[in-house]
């Protein structure tokens, strides 16, 4: 067997009769498929020349599927990643998908509102994580009018995650836009993964409240499980944000002969919000409640026509709703009541197509196109009743191609277009992997991101209008459109990485890189004399394509765990910016936090019990536009028993969190206080 | 079951082709499924005068069986006046030994003929269904699967730090359990064991305990592994990083099972050959499971698992072929 020969992939035993009264295994190909894995047929091994362990070896996950759309060994993926599983997911003890994230090195975590959460990469973020790049079973999530992800409404319950892939670097050669410097990937299990029922429920200070209830069965051959969850907290002390989250999420699996699957996923999310005014502009908190809706479906139909290809298409349609009334004031201009309206709605259709095939043992390639339209329309941040639709077509390609045994190649690239910037992006990364000896690898990577410019970055007019006088004042007049559209950000990394598995469970990670992003879209006060502005100084904000801003920096990760029910996963970066070209007074610098370090530690004893503890700390940095805040200490802790009546299995959670400090993550004049909350899971 | 498989041509062949049988013998071949036969013709090792042409028999529900007759005297065989109807093969005068290559097969025999039967490749869930047939107190069995303790063998080489091993136990107790634990007592390896009914009740048993498990072990049970429930149980594993061994046949394997003790078809005509002497001779050998046995492990499974090759060098050489 070759040592480092990556699984591959195959899908079909067609050729395999029935067994009469019996069932014929589905390939593994076909099975995994489904869980966008998609491993070989093969029984055929192979020796390996000179091998040298004595002891069978086996590791624990060590493959990724994110990265190029292939399933891949862990050291031979073409970016660095983290993969966050079930277990540490619960260990964590998060209840909210982005404190999950701050286990991730290299990523920042913070909380302007309650219901306002955001999950940065390497910094230079505002609330919306416009440069991360969310996916669900490969399937892109996120706002393309405002380019942000709303982490609280996302329609897949985090009980339902099974595993989370980061992407610690950009890839729009796999997945183009918003992949400017990380892509984090949510998989789910499989429907059949859920039979039966599951049900849970959290309770604590400041009115955590929290239920969940799955059922997962079967009818004839599709397999479906539905799931449903509500989440909610009081948000921060003083601050009117507490909120509600529900959401229903359905799946389904249905068979298609030996070769074939179909695959439904539907998703309804509405948050239920509470909202106030910060603005000093105007004079009152304005509180008010809100709900945002998203839907989320999707049609995916797999077949595989040998053993060595697959086809996938997939149809996704996504709608949100965000419902902020806003608010009005008769106290800004005398006699003149305004109206503040946040209101939006966005749909998205999207159609992919992708064909994968493995070649050889030394090569396989996985190509594909994409074409995804949105409708964005908001009276408030567009100044039009209208409307705007824009649309992206992507071709992409990946290949992965060993020509001899430690050497592992990855070549891919992503074709893109969108009108928003009216040119086309040709996005490559470039891998090259040497395995070291049979514990470790060294990498190179040349990997390119990118963002085209949202809709509202491009040719947003939020306006505020009078209610009972016809004047219209504007805060935001983006002037890209005008000038022929704003250029789409660029990220080029360079990376050398080392990764080292000394021993079975055992990993280590290092990564130094240096980033150039081009183009970056910044947000500016201009004069604006041709109609009445809401700021001072007749300004309004628009926005410009920025000089470079270079990232710099090394991140480590290191994954333990032992047969005694040990686990440590640790991570690290240290991070360095700048942007000495930047006509424009942004602190770029001072948004990317130096350092960041993070450690999970979880511990089975005796009699099913379990602690964990669940630290991050990062060092002072200031949001993008935001005020500065200081260095934090955050650690979270746990125990948990495990308990069994028969078949039925529960688990009790006690779960503490802030326990070092308050903790300041966005605005330093709002810290979360200590929390306690009890959780109490049952499988029947 | 249809034994397309080269092994189980060769099986018959060879059997059809010993002239050692004690006295004169007659046995019937019979299986569900025409193409098992097709693949016959031709074959070099295959002297027509010991057997007769296949054809197709008739059963008293009207189901449409294949088989032929193979004698110890090739005058016999060419002889035997052919009947349309097992009924016609069910006499003792007439057919000595039956061997049926499916359940199909089997259950038709068990329900119609008095005639010793031989049961091959059932699993022994199947086969402890037939025997309890009204009629049946002379029905013997090579089971399907290998003895499922022998994949703790496997085990033991491929994961030589395994300590807890999963495996799904139905009510009530399988047979097989006993064997079982007194072989992992041997290996030092501790059962998990999920006490279910059902194949949903087996996937549901599978994720609170995943995390604690160096190994899953599939038992040889279709009402609990089966089309269904592999892949979700197999989705789990996969993505824990937990290796799953056993499975009926080798076909689990290419499903993704890490590895599995399976039968070897090609050596098993000796064992088959014995149980046909006993039962021509008016014995009943208990049934059995295979003795001839080989190791299947999916390469790719192994290779993202980490199995070194000295591990699969030495797993395949556990069982060693004579």
């Amino acid at each position: 067997m070759k040592q480092h020969q990556s699984p591959r992939f195959g899908f079909s035993t067609r050729h395999s009769p029935r067994i009469c009264r019996s069932f014929l295994p589905c390939a593994i190909g076909c099975l995994l498929a489904v869980a966008s894995l998609g491993w070989p047929l093969s029984v055929a091994a192979e020796g390996r020349p000179n091998g040298d362990h004595d002891d069978a070896e086996w590791d624990d996950a060590s493959w990724v599927l994110t990265p190029a759309r292939l399933p891949q060994r862990l050291d031979e993926a073409p970016n660095a990643m983290t993969v966050i599983d079930r277990a540490m997911i619960e260990a964590s003890g998060a209840r909210r998908l982005e404190e999950v994230l701050r286990l991730v090195p290299g990523f920042q975590v913070g909380h302007k509102y309650n219901n306002q959460p955001t999950a940065a990469y390497h910094g230079l973020s505002d609330e919306f994580a416009r440069r991360v790049l969310v996916l669900v079973n490969g399937q892109r999530i996120f706002q393309y009018s405002w380019g942000g992800v709303d982490w609280n409404n996302l329609p897949i319950p985090l009980k339902d995650i099974e595993r989370i892939e980061v992407i610690r670097g950009p890839s729009a050669a796999a997945y183009g836009s918003n992949a400017l410097t990380a892509v984090i990937n949510l998989q789910t299990g499989s429907a059949a993964e859920y039979a039966g029922w599951t049900g849970q429920v959290a309770a604590g200070n400041n009115q955590i409240a929290d239920g969940f209830l799955r059922w997962g069965g079967r009818a004839g051959r599709l397999n479906y499980a539905l799931s449903l969850a509500s989440t909610g907290e009081g948000g921060y002390p003083a601050i009117y944000d507490d909120r509600r989250n529900n959401l229903l999420l359905f799946q389904g699996e249905l068979p298609l002969g030996d070769q074939g699957e179909l695959q439904v996923f539907a998703g309804y999310a509405r948050g239920n919000y509470e909202a106030q005014n910060v603005n000093p502009a105007y004079p009152g908190t304005f509180e008010r409640d809100f709900a945002n809706i998203n839907h989320f479906q999707s049609l995916q139909w797999r077949r595989s026509f040998t053993p060595s290809d697959e086809l996938r298409l997939t149809l996704s349609r996504n709608q949100v709703h965000h419902g902020d009334p806003g608010f009005s004031s008769a106290d800004v201009i005398p006699g003149v009541t305004l109206k503040v309206d946040f209101q939006f709605e966005e749909e998205r259709e999207e159609l992919q197509l992708q064909y994968a095939r493995r070649f050889s043992d030394q090569w396989r390639v996985v190509a594909g196109g994409g074409y995804y339209r949105d409708a964005y329309r908001s009276p408030y941040y567009l100044n039009t009743d209208d409307t705007v639709v824009t649309h992206v077509t992507q071709f992409f390609g990946h290949g992965e191609y060993r020509p001899w045994e430690p050497v592992v190649f990855n070549l891919g690239a992503m074709l893109e277009r969108a009108p928003l910037s009216n040119e086309w992006l040709f996005l490559p990364r470039l891998s090259a992997h040497w395995h070291w000896g049979h514990h470790q690898t060294v990498r190179a990577i040349y990997a390119t991101g990118s963002r085209q410019p949202s809709i509202y970055e491009n040719q947003g007019q939020a306006v505020i209008r009078g209610l009972n006088q016809p004047l219209t004042l504007y805060r935001v007049y983006a002037t890209g459109r005008e000038q022929g559209g704003l250029a789409p950000e660029r990220n080029r990394s360079l990376e050398l990485g080392y990764f080292w598995q000394p021993a079975p469970s055992i990993h280590f990670d290092l990564r130094l890189f240096q980033e150039r992003i081009t183009d970056f879209i910044t947000a500016y006060n201009r004069l604006e004399t041709r109609y009445p502005t809401v700021q001072s100084g007749n300004t309004v904000v628009d926005f410009s394509n920025d000089a470079p801003i270079r990232v710099r920096g090394g991140e480590a990760q290191v994954h333990w765990q032992n047969r005694n029910g040990f686990r440590l996963f640790a991570g690290y970066a240290w991070l360095d910016a700048d942007a000495d070209g930047s006509p424009f007074d942004v602190d770029y610098p001072r948004s990317v936090p130096r350092h960041a370090a993070s450690v999970l530690l979880s511990q089975d004893f005796a009699e099913d019990w379990q602690a964990s503890l669940a630290y991050a700390y990062q060092s002072d940095m200031q949001w993008y536009r935001e005020a500065p805040i200081d260095a934090y200490h955050q650690l979270s802790g746990r125990i948990a028993k495990r308990l069994r009546w028969g078949k039925t299995h529960a688990l009790a959670e006690l779960i503490g969190g802030n326990l070092v400090e308050d903790v300041s993550d966005y605005l330093p004049n709002r810290a979360w206080e200590r929390g306690l909350f009890f959780r109490f899971s049952l499988d029947y | 079951m249809r034994p397309h498989t080269l092994g189980g041509w060769l099986l018959v062949g060879w059997l059809a082709f010993q002239p050692a049988w004690a006295g004169s013998l007659t046995v019937l071949f019979l299986a569900s499924g025409e193409s098992f036969f097709h693949g016959m013709r031709g074959l070099p090792l295959w002297p027509s005068e010991t057997r007769s042409a296949s054809r197709s028999i008739t059963t008293r529900a009207g189901e449409t069986l294949y088989g032929f007759i193979a004698a110890s005297t090739p005058r016999k065989a060419l002889t035997a006046n052919p009947s349309a109807t097992l009924a016609g093969y069910c006499q003792p005068d007439r057919t000595d030994v039956i061997v049926a290559f499916d359940e199909a097969a089997a259950q038709a025999v068990a329900q119609e003929c008095t005639v010793p039967l031989l049961v091959v490749r059932v699993s022994r869930q199947q086969v402890a269904a037939l025997r309890v047939l009204p009629l049946r107190d002379r029905t013997s069995a090579l089971y399907l699967e290998a003895e499922p303790r022998l994949n703790l063998q496997l085990m033991r080489v491929l994961l030589p730090e395994a300590r807890t091993v999963g495996v799904w136990v139905a009510t009530p107790t399988p047979a097989w359990l006993s064997p079982l634990r007194a072989e992992a007592q041997r290996l030092q390896l501790t059962l998990e064991e999920m006490v279910v009914s059902d194949d949903l009740e087996a996937v549901r048993a599978l994720r609170p305990r995943l995390t604690r498990l160096d190994a899953v072990l599939l038992p040889p049970d279709l009402t609990l592994i089966n089309e269904w429930s592999l892949k979700p149980l197999l989705l789990m594993t996969v993505r824990q990083g937990v290796p799953v061994f056993g499975g009926l046949t080798a076909r689990y394997v290419e499903a993704g099972v890490l590895a599995a003790v399976v039968a070897d078809e090609a050596r098993g005509s000796e064992q088959m050959q014995r149980f046909i002497d006993e039962l021509a001779q008016g014995r009943t050998p208990a049934p059995a499971y295979p003795t001839a046995v080989r190791v299947v492990i999916n390469a790719t499974m192994a290779q993202t698992l980490g199995v070194s090759a000295e591990a699969l060098v030495r797993a395949r050489s556990l069982f060693p072929r004579y």
